[in-house]
């Protein structure tokens, strides 16, 4: 690899319900990875590709494009468009906010049947092209990439991890990427749609299986994740401390229900 | 389903009196009747009633996600005090734990269970359900009167401690707050509850909710001056909202249990349900007394469905302990009343009326207890007449194939 790659810590040590739910099922087969940049927004997304184009024009990169205007476009509207559809559900806001980095970190959404979920704040989004070839002829056989990569698919071009504008029509046309949200994870760090660790949500292009874009099965509908409390962490109650009363008999005032002596 | 005849245990007054349960007799008639006994089949339990009312549960919540969205429906049918109306919406959208309640319904054995309502604020039998009956069950194995394969539908008191240890941590100080004065039958049922925090792991104080004063912080403090973190409190949310300290609630950092959104299940929430789960089998129509008047749709619906053909239940929206009620025949002639009419200024629900089936003369209503999110027990209480009142006798049960 020629860009520096951060450490990238693989799923099994994240949450099982996340890959249970997803039947996302992590491969070996390392012929076919990806390399997906993180961005917390369109613009930052925006910039490096700026960046990347201004230095492929002025000669001082010999690296290609791996990022385009019209990709961050592209991908950040189609992980909009995934994040709806399948965004962790969780049917109580502390379980949320517990598995997705604490307070503030969720947002309800009260369904047609009157029904309140919570979701993760989308935390940024992944992008990238394709880097290897498609097997040839008397190779092992990929199942069809579109059923499996979250976006338009066109057939990679061997041998090449960028491409050059000069060279490749495709380049630059923004039409053959993948992308993946990104959520806020609860150590601290981040993960993509599918689990995957990341350190954070601003990376410059790192290797990524195929696996990384499988698209999580719809929330919309299904019952939401409910994990029991015990499982969660309730606070400690603050010491009962004596302190200064200043009035009492505030409860109790017999308004209704007491006037018949009992309970139900 | 039946009724079976029993011998009562010779040690029966003597571990009453033991157990507080001074109440178990008044004026020498047994108000706990052991000498019937309900016998259920494993499969009736778990089919008919520990499924369907885990379901009914989900369904409450459904609908007070469903009423919590609609301001005017919050103060105008579930008499919700306009300034609490935050309170409550926010301790729903906290997601505000809850403890337990308990859902009465008339089950004859063949068709679906039905609710009548559902007490989910201050429960009364708890004691009853959770532990005399357990001890009655076992003194029956012991002494060999009931098969050995028998159980009973009765995990209330386990599934309350855990529960409590679920809701606190360990070593938590949880005060339980009844009113004062004397009232043996609400001071078994915090007994009860504090008993199963304490097997919890929560350390557990006991104060009157009279003595409960208000701090220089705006903080809730118990009858030694003492701030208080987490209250239990034997009180209804109805009066509670009411009361002159319901203003100092929402910042007081007492975590309240029942939580304030529990105040949305009255009687109007039957309303609710029935035009969420309209023909569900496990309810019965239930309307409000101006919308059966005017002949809504959902009432024509449900009048040309021929619920309404025994008669009609009118309850008070507020109402407890079978207080209020008044059951009409299709024609309006009055079949059974209230002895008392408390609550008659409060407005008024309609519910089909299905006449509950006698067994040897005794009209069982079945109380399915809720804790947590889970139907985990069973108490029954009979009367003579069509409307169980607090005079009536609760009886145990087993469960035998």
């Amino acid at each position: 690899m020629k860009h520096k790659t951060p450490k990238i810590i693989l799923a099994s040590l994240l949450s099982v319900s996340m890959i249970a739910l997803q039947g996302c099922v992590l491969d070996d087969d390392n012929s076919t990875d990806i390399a997906a940049a993180a961005f917390p927004d369109p613009v930052s997304c925006f910039a490096e590709a700026k960046r990347q184009r201004d230095a492929y024009n002025d000669g001082t990169s010999t690296d290609g494009i791996t990022i385009t205007e019209s990709m961050c476009r592209q991908a950040f509207a189609a992980t909009s468009a995934a994040y709806e559809e399948t965004a962790p559900r969780y049917d109580a806001k502390a379980v949320c906010e517990e598995e997705s980095g604490g307070t503030g970190s969720c947002k309800q959404e009260v369904r047609p049947d009157g029904t309140s979920v919570w979701m993760p704040l989308l935390a940024g989004f992944m992008v990238g092209r394709l880097l290897t070839p498609a097997p040839v002829s008397g190779g092992p056989v990929l199942p069809p990439v579109q059923n499996q990569i979250t976006g338009p698919v066109v057939p990679p071009t061997p041998g090449m991890k960028s491409c050059d504008p000069k060279k490749d029509k495709d380049c630059g046309s923004g039409s053959n990427f993948v992308f993946s949200p990104i959520y806020k994870s609860n150590d601290g760090g981040y993960r993509t749609a599918s689990g995957v660790a990341l350190q954070s949500n601003r990376l410059p292009a790192i290797s990524m299986k195929p696996t990384t874009f499988i698209k999580p099965a719809s929330t919309v509908r299904a019952k939401p994740i409910h994990i029991a409390p015990s499982k969660i962490t309730v606070p400690k109650l603050a010491p009962m401390t004596r302190t200064t009363v200043r009035s009492t008999g505030g409860f109790g005032g017999a308004r209704i229900s007491v006037r018949v002596g009992g309970f139900s | 389903m039946q009724r079976m005849i029993f011998k009562e245990r010779e040690t029966l007054r003597y571990l009453a009196k033991s157990a507080g349960f001074t109440f178990f007799e008044e004026n020498g008639v047994r108000y706990w009747n052991e000498t019937a006994a309900y016998r259920f089949s494993t499969h009736e339990i778990k089919k008919n009633l520990q499924g369907p009312f885990t379901e009914m549960h989900d369904m409450i919540r459904n609908a007070c996600a469903h009423v919590v969205s609609n301001r005017d429906l919050m103060v105008s049918r579930y008499l919700i005090p306009e300034n609490m109306v935050d309170l409550v919406a926010s301790s729903w959208r906290n997601g505000d734990p809850e403890l337990m309640g308990r859902f009465d319904v008339i089950y004859d054995g063949k068709n679906p269970a039905k609710m009548l309502e559902y007490n989910a604020d201050t429960p009364s039998t708890l004691f009853e359900a959770s532990s005399f009956q357990a001890e009655w069950f076992s003194d029956m194995i012991d002494s060999g009167y009931i098969s050995g394969a028998a159980t009973q539908f009765n995990q209330i008191g386990d599934k309350m401690r855990r529960r409590f240890s679920e809701m606190f941590q360990f070593g938590d100080n949880i005060h339980f707050a009844e009113l004062g004065g004397d009232d043996p039958e609400g001071h078994l049922t915090l007994n009860t509850m504090m008993n199963a925090a304490h097997r919890g792991g929560l350390n557990v104080y006991h104060t009157s909710l009279e003595g409960v004063g208000i701090s220089n912080t705006n903080q809730f403090t118990d009858d030694q001056n003492r701030i208080m973190w987490a209250m239990v409190n034997l009180y209804p949310w109805e009066d509670m909202l009411r009361d002159d300290f319901a203003q100092y609630i929402a910042d007081s950092s007492c975590q309240f249990v029942e939580p304030p959104w529990k105040a949305l299940i009255n009687k109007a929430i039957l309303v609710t349900m029935w035009e969420l789960y309209e023909d569900h089998p496990n309810l019965l129509p239930t309307f409000f007394a101006d919308d059966m008047k005017n002949q809504t749709p959902i009432v024509r619906r449900a009048m040309d469905k021929g619920y309404f053909k025994d008669g009609f239940v009118e309850k008070r929206v507020f109402s407890r302990q079978g207080n209020s009620i008044k059951i009409t025949d299709a024609d309006h002639r009055v079949i059974a009343e209230s002895a008392r009419n408390d609550f008659a200024d409060f407005p008024s629900v309609i519910q089909a009326y299905v006449p509950i089936v006698a067994h040897d003369g005794a009209r069982p209503v079945l109380g399915l207890w809720v804790v947590g999110e889970k139907c985990v027990g069973l108490g029954i209480r009979e009367s003579r007449d069509h409307i169980t009142q607090d005079a009536d006798c609760f009886c145990p049960h087993f469960v035998l194939d």
